[in-house]
C-alpha cells in the first residue's frame, strides 16, 4: 500500500525534535559519502497574470540509511511584490480552493515502490526549521535565551519551533514588514510554543540585545546588517540574499548548508526572474565564495568545530535546499505513520506497472 | 478531479496523429523558447554486489497546451557483465514484481495535478511520434517504401506513427531474429493496413527505401552508412545503431536537442553533474540541428537529393525529454477525460492550504 497523508498528519506525527534528530543521522551520513543529493531544479515560463511566472520546481535525494528516495515537486504561481521597500518572492494559491500545490512522493530504495505522497507544507517547514536548528545547536551560546525574529510568514513558525527545541528561550522579538501580520503571529505562536512573543515595529528593535537572530523570510533583497551585530550573536538565515555581504564577513564562524549554491533554472525566452536578476536573490552574495566555506553536514560530523567562546559572532546561511533533506525527514515521518497506522492506504498498484518503457 | 491513468487507458486512448501535432507544437515552441525543458537527472546509491538504486527524473512546460510534465522513474538496476558486454537491467521489484515509472502532468493556470500516468505506453509513444513528426519534416514528400530495422515494440511504434504522415506503399522489416520479424510482420501488416515483409538482411530492408527507420537496443551500429542512396531519410531511436559513415554521408543531423542529456548525482559529499552527450567536432557538428528549428521551417531537406538523418536519442543514448512526455500525456488526458476514462481521485489530495 502507498500511504497519502495530509499536512495535520504531518503536523501530528512528526516533532521538531524528531525531525532534527533525523537531520542529523542524514548529515552525518551525508559527510560519510554515502548520501546522494540533486541540486534543486527551477522551470520558469509566463503565468496566468501580468508579472507572474508559472515554476515547476523539483529537487530529489536519497538517504541509505532511512531507505528511502524522494523527490519534491512544487507547482507554483510565482509574483515578486515589494513590501516597505523589499522584494520578494510569494506564490499565489492559484490552484482550485485558493489553494497550493506541493507534493513530497517517497520511495522504497529496496524495490522502488512509492511509499508516500504527501503534500510539502509541513514537512518542508520542519525540514528548514530542523536545519537551522541544527546548526545553532552547535553554534549558538548554551546559555541562549533571547530570540529576535525577522518575518512572520509560514517559514518563522518553523524556525521558532527548532529554536525552542534546541534552546531554553525566554523571549522573542518578531519584526515583519506587516504590523498586522507579525501581532497575529506573536499571538499564535506565543500560545504554541508557550514564550511570551512580542511584536516589534523595526528589525533593529528585534535584534538588539538577541542571543540569536533568525532571518526567516521571502525577501530577494538583504535584511539584516552588520552594523546591527553584536559579541556573541549567532546569525541564523533560510534565504540566501537575507544577511548583507559585511555581516557574513564579520562572523567569526561560518557555516553555509550546501555549496552547489544556485538552482538550475530552465527559462522561457523573453521571461525575466526577478530573484536572478542583477543585485536581487540568487545574485546577492556573489562576493562570497561558497565552494570555500564548510558545510552543515562538516559541522555535524564534527569536522569543523561549532562555537568555540562565548563572545564569537556565529553564523549560519541555509543558502539552498536540498532534495536529500526530504529522503531523511520522510523517512523518519514514513516510520512514524506506518507506526501509529495513519494516513489513507491507496492501492501501490495504482503506481507501477508491469512493464519498463 | 486528478485522474489516474493505467497503462491500459492510455492505449485505450493513444492517437498517434494527435501526438505528432503536440509534438509539434512542443518542439516548435522549444525552438522558439516558449517551452523550456529541465535535462534529465540521475541520482543514485549503489546497494552492493552491481545492484543500485536509481531515481530519473525530467520535466519540462509547453504553455500553448497549458501544462507542464514531470516524469520520474524510481529503478532497480543490476550492471553485470554478460557475455563480454555490460549489461545494464531493470529489476522488478516493487510488490507483485512491477516496475515504477511515472508521469504528473500539471495545469500551468491552475497548478492542479490534472493527471498522474503510468508512463510505459506513453514513453512508446512518445519515441515513436517524436520519429515521425521528424520523418514529416525530413523525409521526401513522396516516400513511400519504409525499410525497418527492428522488431522489438519500439518497432511497432515507428511504424503505426509513420503511417500516419506519409502514404506508405510497403515496409521492408529485418531484425536478428527471422521467427520474431515473420511475426511482427504479419501483426503489422494487419495494424497498419498496408504491406509488411520480412527480409534477410539490413542490406535488403535498406534497399529501394525512401525511409530507413532503425528501431533497436543494439551497441553496435544496425547499418552501413555506404548502404544509403540519395533521398532517403533515416530515423534512429538510439545513436549506438548508427555508424560514422551514416553521419559522413547525411546532410543535415537532426536532433531533439543540443542540451546535455543527463545530469549525474552519485552518492558523496560533493555532488558532481557530469552531461553525457557525444560532441560532434568540425565539419559533422556543423550539421547537428534541432528538431524544433526543422518543424519551423529554419532547416531541413533542400533538395530531393539530401539524406536526412533523425537521431531521437539524440547523441547519446536514449531518453526522454520532458516536454515530450507534457505533448503526449496532454493529449492522452484530454481524451480520457472526454471518454470518461481513468481513476477520478479528490485533487485536494494533492494540493494544500499551507503555503510551502
Amino acid at each position: 500500500m502507498t500511504l497519502l497523508l495530509s499536512n495535520e498528519e504531518v503536523d501530528r506525527l512528526l516533532t521538531m525534535r524528531e525531525c532534527i534528530d533525523a537531520l542529523e543521522l542524514a548529515y552525518r551520513e551525508l559527510a560519510a559519502g554515502r548520501g546522494t543529493d540533486r541540486r534543486r531544479s527551477d522551470s520558469f515560463v509566463a503565468g496566468p497574470s501580468a508579472g507572474s511566472l508559472y515554476s515547476l520546481k523539483s529537487m530529489d535525494g536519497i538517504s541509505p540509511a532511512f531507505g528511502v528516495g524522494a523527490v519534491r515537486i512544487d507547482s507554483d504561481v510565482v509574483t515578486w511584490p515589494t513590501r516597505a521597500g523589499k522584494a520578494r518572492r510569494e506564490k499565489l494559491p492559484a490552484a482550485p480552493g485558493g489553494r497550493w500545490v506541493g507534493l513530497v512522493l517517497l520511495f522504497s530504495i529496496a524495490t522502488g515502490e512509492p511509499l508516500a505522497i504527501l503534500p510539502d507544507g509541513y514537512l518542508q517547514r520542519l525540514r528548514v526549521g530542523g536545519t537551522n536548528g541544527l546548526a545553532a545547536d552547535r553554534l549558538a551560546r548554551r546559555d541562549a535565551r533571547v530570540i529576535g525574529l525577522i518575518g512572520s510568514g509560514w517559514q518563522a513558525g518553523g524556525q521558532l519551533m527548532a529554536i525552542c527545541a534546541v534552546r531554553q528561550v525566554e523571549r522573542i522579538r518578531c519584526y515583519s514588514t506587516t504590523a498586522e501580520r507579525r501581532v497575529a503571529f506573536a499571538r499564535e505562536w506565543s500560545a504554541r510554543l508557550g514564550v511570551d512573543i512580542e511584536p516589534v515595529p523595526s528589525p533593529e528593535a528585534a535584534v538588539r540585545g538577541a542571543d540569536v537572530v533568525m532571518c526567516a523570510t521571502n525577501t530577494i533583497d538583504h535584511v539584516f546588517f552588520e552594523r546591527w551585530i553584536e559579541p556573541g550573536m549567532h546569525l541564523s538565515s533560510i534565504k540566501r540574499p537575507e544577511l548583507e555581504p559585511a555581516a557574513i564577513r564579520r562572523a567569526d564562524r561560518l557555516v553555509i548548508h550546501a555549496k552547489h549554491a544556485t538552482p538550475m533554472h530552465v527559462v522561457a525566452a523573453g521571461v525575466e526572474v526577478p530573484e536572478a536578476s542583477a543585485g536581487k536573490g540568487w545574485k546577492l552574495l556573489e562576493e562570497i565564495d561558497f565552494d570555500a566555506l564548510p558545510e552543515l553536514h562538516d559541522l555535524v560530523a564534527g569536522t569543523v568545530g561549532g562555537r568555540a567562546r562565548p563572545e564569537e559572532v556565529t553564523c549560519f546561511l541555509n543558502n539552498i535546499g536540498r532534495g536529500y533533506q526530504f529522503a531523511a525527514v520522510g523517512g523518519a515521518l514514513y516510520r512514524k505513520a506506518k507506526a501509529a497506522g495513519a494516513g489513507r492506504e491507496l492501492p501501490t498498484e495504482w503506481f507501477t506497472q508491469d512493464v519498463h518503457p | 478531479m486528478t485522474l489516474l491513468l493505467s497503462n491500459e487507458d492510455v492505449l485505450q486512448v493513444l492517437d498517434p496523429r494527435a501526438c505528432i501535432d503536440a509534438l509539434e507544437v512542443a518542439f516548435a515552441d522549444l525552438a522558439a523558447g516558449d517551452a523550456v525543458n529541465r535535462p534529465r537527472s540521475h541520482t543514485y546509491t549503489p546497494l552492493g554486489d552491481g545492484h543500485w538504486y536509481l531515481f530519473k527524473s525530467m520535466d519540462g512546460a509547453v504553455p500553448r497546451l497549458g501544462v507542464h510534465a514531470i516524469r520520474m522513474s524510481s529503478d532497480h538496476t543490476y550492471d553485470h557483465e554478460q557475455g563480454g558486454k555490460r549489461r545494464r537491467e531493470k529489476i522488478p521489484l516493487a510488490p507483485g514484481g512491477r516496475y515504477v515509472g511515472l508521469v504528473m502532468l500539471f495545469d500551468i493556470r491552475t497548478l492542479e495535478p490534472l493527471a498522474i500516468l503510468q508512463d510505459g505506453e506513453l514513453q512508446r509513444m512518445r519515441v515513436g511520434c517524436t520519429s515521425a513528426l521528424a520523418a514529416k519534416h525530413l523525409a521526401r514528400a513522396d516516400a513511400r517504401v519504409v525499410g525497418l530495422i527492428g522488431s522489438g515494440w519500439q518497432a511497432e511504434t515507428q511504424l503505426v506513427a509513420l503511417a500516419q504522415v506519409r502514404g506508405i506503399a510497403e515496409v521492408r522489416a529485418y531484425s536478428t531474429s527471422p521467427e520474431r520479424v515473420a511475426a511482427f510482420s504479419a501483426r503489422l501488416a494487419a495494424r497498419i493496413g498496408r504491406p509488411v515483409r520480412p527480409v534477410a538482411s539490413a542490406r535488403d530492408a535498406i534497399a529501394g527505401a525512401d525511409i530507413v527507420a532503425c528501431a533497436t537496443n543494439s551497441h553496435d551500429p544496425v547499418l552501413d552508412g555506404a548502404w544509403l542512396v540519395p533521398g532517403q531519410h533515416v530515423g534512429s531511436v538510439q545513436s549506438h545503431e548508427l555508424d560514422v559513415a551514416t553521419l559522413e554521408r547525411a546532410s543535415v543531423i537532426v536532433v531533439r536537442s543540443r542540451d546535455a542529456a543527463t545530469f549525474h548525482h552519485p552518492p558523496g559529499r560533493a555532488p558532481v553533474e557530469a552531461a553525457e552527450v557525444k560532441r560532434l567536432d568540425g565539419r559533422l557538428g556543423a550539421k547537428v540541428v534541432e528538431l524544433g528549428e526543422v518543424v519551423s521551417g529554419r532547416r531541413g531537406r533542400r533538395t530531393p537529393e539530401d539524406v536526412t538523418l533523425f537521431t531521437g536519442g539524440g547523441l547519446g543514448a536514449s531518453s526522454g525529454l520532458g516536454i515530450q512526455f507534457a505533448a503526449v500525456a496532454h493529449v492522452v488526458y484530454e481524451a480520457a477525460k472526454a471518454q470518461g476514462l481513468g481513476r477520478e481521485l479528490p485533487t485536494e489530495w494533492f494540493t494544500e492550504t499551507a503555503k510551502p
